[in-house]
């Protein structure tokens, strides 16, 4: 069995923020714009919006903000969409203005703002730029025009090559590029390309998806009426593993299932998500969890204007986690890093004994070769990692994971 | 109290579909038992599963006043009767509470498998039937032949038949009169020492038993007391009345009547269908003969899910046998599966219907294993033995012979689809034994045939291939041996007891290959690799394997994407809940509902 390197732990120092403190520690912005809407996409986001919704919506993010009644302190924001960059300029500036007159940016650590190339403009880049923006994040998902058409991608190869120039001749320090593989068809060859290809712009950081083919999107149709053949799984799990080993190789750290970072690169934003932690999502159907209180604003524009307009509450719908059901989801959401959960941790975090509570699942998977348990850490072996969620759903039901009697 | 010579009591018999439960709407609408705003279509099929399927699964009894032509008044008791052959017992009981039958033919259709069935139990016993041919309003409807199909095939003079359409109400009035004019009124005495027929039941949760009767002479009177020979029960009357269709109080019921009794009956065995009601005091008239006891032909095991629930679905039971008396049931246990009910139907649909019920209506949640005839082996040992679930088969080595049970099978079909039918029947090993000329273009073949062959999916492959003109019907006719084994199933090397079925030795291999294919499309993958096998005996016949999951990841899982996946998760966790464990292999409900469905394709 291979464990692979002892991961780094990549907590200390990085994201030192204590995770149950300051609900704005993270901050999220949702701009739900897009030029056209891809094949694949059930990302909430509009194509065909008019200046007047786009600057309505701007306008009522920033009320939300500003009706929070307090005022964020924010180690980390992630602008994300929909594409931030599709925004007009003079937006696209009022956003940037707005979070700087309405959060406390003293202990900002990281500011990424997501792009898709037919959006990046000199200009537009140089707004970011000026504002403090010092990570871009761009939809690239691949190098060959016959997938950018198949997913229905608004841009070609240019200007992919183009935006990534201007990224860094606009002088972001950090770098991420979004990839997708498992298209239908397309070969381990193919794949490794786009990789390399990747790698000749020397980002410092790469999230490879596996292409999913979600409800209710045309791609998804297409593959139920069998207008298009099904990915074969041997090739995924092949392009997954080889992914994993190819980056690793280049000093790229897989330090969570789908994301890749050069040493000190890690999103410290996503690894809060991962860690459990708290989170402030602001605009249309963006999320929020503070200490086990999870709420999600309404995603409809209208009635998410009208819910700011109205009473300053946007949130559709919340929930309140029990203090299982968190360490569950910790569990999760930590065994997707490559770094595992602290036992430790998670038992300060929520007084629930962890070997007690779900120790016949642990068993079941060391015995397996997929759970390693070192000390006081647990993670996934490689061999788990293409059939994580096999593993790490049954740490969500407490009826998988049953309690051994005298407890 | 109404006197005998102004009551009729009827019912409606035909082939399912052909609108009895239309033409009863129709009867509640003239006579004002139901007013126009109450009224919904079919409104005596009340049941959930009744209104999902559009067919009638129980009798229906109910109550109308008429005033006829002959310037009387009428109390004509109804009874709407189901259609369908796993039902026939139903009607059999309605036929016995009745003076007179109106025999509906579809006149778009003609005679069918059940309109014979049907009309020969009226026949026998010796009930008045009134023919009458349904749906004239449908374009192609052809009276004229359906009378003459009805005279060839039940004897019934084709001049008598009259034209109705259930739908607009044309002739209705007519078949009321006729059934006045017709249907002799009952023969008991009022003031006979009381015997009232205890035809159907049911148990509400407030009120105890809801016991369905018809006095056949007597008077019964609220605050009697009663007695029940058959459980040896006695009880007070509470509440009595008429059903129109919902329950009337009224005083009393007199001879020829038919309604309903309460006496607040919390103990379930206390009451039985079939049973007489005698009066506790006074002179104490003989209990009737009651109803001939029918035998279930097809059996399968039921267990629950949550084995905790098993006390309940005991319990459910219990209260739906009240409520339909034609189902056995006893418990038994399963390796697999563990405790459970071996239960006895009179036909698969009757054994879906229940066990819907009792999700339905008592809330369970079941695994039901594969249907099985009753098969009678003998060992070598000389002893000779009923097998109702293959798990009461001794060591295969020890069995000497199989004997079957075999039924004369009568298939109604157009001229055209007879070879069609005939290769059907063949293939299913039936002996073809005679045909018999019905209507210009249709004919009645009639088979005798092993009933395993046709409780499975015999009827839906009639269907297509006569494109849906065929119908059929069936009745017991003895036991043949039969080259028969027993087919197992191992799951990862287990052994799956519930999946275990007797074939005939031709068609094991075909049988073992079409179960395995079944379970390799409904387990789900597991990490590890699941061969599948069939055997009969030591033997191997067919073997698959499930691959190993290769691929379960989730590629993107941010903020927003936590809850919405938990949230998917839980969902899928609580299908699970329909998953047995068997070594440690999960199968869930669905593959042995695949297993129990296909036997072919
Ligand atoms: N056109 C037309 N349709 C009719 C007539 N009578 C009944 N139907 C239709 O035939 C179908 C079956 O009617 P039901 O009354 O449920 O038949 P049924 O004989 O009670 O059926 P089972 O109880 O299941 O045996 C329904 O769709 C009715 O609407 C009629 O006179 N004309
Ligand atoms: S750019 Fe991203 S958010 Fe916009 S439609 Fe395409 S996939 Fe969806
Ligand atoms: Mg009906």
């Amino acid at each position: 069995m291979r464990g692979g390197p002892a991961p780094e732990r990549y907590d200390q120092g990085i994201a030192p923020f204590p995770l149950e403190e300051g609900y704005g520690n993270a901050l999220y912005l949702h701009v739900p714009f897009c030029v056209v809407k891809c094949g694949y996409c059930d990302f909430h986001s509009v194509a065909d919006s008019d200046p007047q919704t786009m600057r309505e919506i701007v306008g009522a993010i920033l009320e939300e903000i500003r009706s929070l009644g307090f005022r964020p302190r924010p180690r980390t924001i992630f602008m994300g969409g929909g594409t931030p960059t599709h925004l007009p300029e003079r937006l696209l500036e009022e956003l940037c203005q707005g979070i700087l007159d309405l959060c406390d940016l003293t202990h900002l650590k990281e500011w990424t703002c997501e792009a898709n190339p037919e959006s990046c403009t000199p200009s537009k880049l140089q707004v970011l730029k000026d504002a403090g923006v010092d990570r871009m994040s761009l939809g690239i998902q691949s190098f060959h025009p016959s997938i950018l058409r198949f997913l229905d991608r608004p841009h070609g190869l240019e200007e992919s090559r183009k935006a990534l120039e201007l990224c860094r001749e606009t002088g972001f320090p950090h770098l991420n590029l979004d990839l997708i593989f498992g298209i239908p068809g397309e070969d381990r060859e193919t794949w490794a390309e786009d990789l390399r290809t990747a790698l000749g712009f020397h980002p410092d950081h790469l999230s490879c998806y596996q292409l999913s083919f979600e409800k209710g999107t045309p791609l998804h149709k297409a593959l139920h009426e069998e207008r298009i053949p099904a990915p074969e799984e041997e090739v995924c799990v092949s392009q997954l593993l080889s992914t994993r080993e190819y980056l690793r190789d280049n000093d790229y750290i897989p330090y969570e299932i789908s994301n890749f970072a050069k040493r000190g690169a890690w999103c410290l934003h996503n690894v809060n998500y991962w860690r459990a932690g708290n989170y402030l999502g602001i605009g249309p159907g963006a999320s929020k969890h503070r200490d086990g209180w999870r709420a999600t604003n309404h995603k409809a524009l209208p009635l998410y204007l009208s819910s700011i307009r109205e009473s300053g509450c946007p949130e559709a719908q919340a929930e309140f986690l029990s203090e299982r059901t968190r360490c569950g989801e910790a569990l999760w959401l930590g065994l997707r890093m490559d770094q595992g959960v602290s036992l430790k941790e998670l038992e300060a975090r929520f007084g629930i004994p962890i070997l007690l509570t779900y120790g016949q699942l642990i068993q079941e998977g060391r015995e397996a070769g997929h759970l390693l348990l070192e000390e006081d850490t647990l993670r996934l072996s490689e061999e788990a990692i293409p059939v994580a969620d096999s593993w790490l759903m049954r740490f969500l039901s407490p009826s998988q994971a049953r309690v051994p009697r005298g407890t | 109290m109404t006197p005998p010579d102004r009551i009729r009591n009827f019912c409606i018999i035909a082939h399912i579909d052909h609108g009895k439960s239309t033409l009863a709407d129709r009867f509640m609408e003239i006579t004002g038992t139901v007013s126009k705003r109450e009224m919904t279509e079919q409104i005596l099929d009340d049941m959930e599963l009744e209104r999902e399927r559009g067919i009638t699964i129980k009798a229906r009894a109910v109550s109308m006043d008429y005033q006829a032509e002959d310037g009387n008044r009428y109390l004509l008791n109804l009874i709407d009767t189901p259609g369908h052959v796993d039902f026939s017992y139903e009607v059999e009981k309605s036929l016995q509470a009745c003076e007179g039958a109106i025999l509906l033919v579809d006149a778009s259709q003609g005679v069918e498998a059940q309109t014979v069935a049907n009309a020969h139990l009226a026949d026998v016993a010796g009930l008045e039937m009134i023919p009458v041919l349904n749906k004239v309003d449908l374009q192609h409807a052809d009276p004229d032949e359906a009378a003459m199909e009805i005279e060839n095939s039940v004897c019934l003079p084709a001049e008598e038949a009259l034209h109705c359409s259930a739908k607009t109400g044309k002739g209705v009035v007519e078949i009321l009169e006729s059934v006045v004019r017709r249907i002799p009124p009952p023969k008991g005495d009022p003031k006979a020492p009381l015997q009232a027929l205890i035809f159907d039941s049911y148990f509400d949760d407030y009120r105890g038993v809801v016991i369905y009767c018809r006095i056949v002479s007597g008077t019964l009177r609220k605050r009697d007391r009663i007695h029940m020979p058959g459980t040896g029960s006695g009880y007070e009357v509470l509440e009595l009345g008429r059903l129109k269709p919902r329950m009337v109080p009224g005083a009393e019921l007199g001879a020829g009547e038919v309604g309903y009794v309460i006496c607040n009956i919390k103990r379930l065995k206390d009451v039985v269908v079939g049973d007489t009601i005698l009066s506790e005091k006074g002179e104490r008239a003989q209990p009737l003969p009651g109803f001939r006891h029918p035998k279930p032909v097809v059996f399968c095991g039921l267990y629950p899910t949550n084995p905790g629930d098993f006390d309940a679905l005991r319990k459910s039971l219990d209260k739906l046998a009240l409520n339909d008396s034609s189902f056995t049931y006893e418990p038994e246990s399963s390796d697999a599966l563990g405790f459970g009910i071996r239960a006895g139907f009179l036909g698969l649909l009757h054994m879906n219907i229940i066990q819907e019920r009792l999700e339905r209506e008592e809330n369970l949640d079941l695994v039901q294993t594969a249907p099985t005839v009753v098969y009678r082996i003998r060992t070598k040992a000389g002893a000779e033995k009923e097998i109702h679930s293959p798990s009461e088969l001794p060591d295969f080595g020890d069995i000497e012979s199989f004997m079957e049970p075999i039924v004369k099978l009568s298939i109604m079909v157009p001229n055209e689809a007879i070879g069609a039918v005939m290769r059907l029947a063949t293939e299913r090993r039936g002996r073809y034994v005679t045909t018999e000329v019905i209507g210009h273009n249709r004919q009645m073949l009639h088979f005798e045939i092993p009933l395993a062959e046709i409780i499975y999916d015999f009827h839906d492959k009639l269907k297509s291939v006569t494109r849906g003109y065929g119908t059929m019907d069936y009745e017991f006719l003895e036991y043949r041996p039969g080259d028969l084994v027993p087919l197992r199933i191992l799951v990862n090397g287990n052994e799956v007891d519930a999946l275990c079925t007797i074939v005939h030795r031709d068609d094991a291999e075909r049988r073992g290959r079409k179960i395995i294919e079944q379970l390799r499309r409904e387990i789900p993958r597991h990490l590890f690799q699941i061969p599948l096998q069939a055997a009969i005996g030591g033997k191997i016949v067919a073997r698959e394997n499930i691959r190993a999951l290769a691929k379960n990841v989730t590629a993107k899982c941010y903020g927003g994407d936590i809850s919405r996946k938990r949230k998917l998760w839980e969902k899928q966790k609580a299908g699970k809940k329909r998953m047995k464990m068997v070594g440690n292999v999960e199968i869930p409900q669905k593959a042995f509902l695949a297993v129990l469905r296909g036997g072919e394709d």
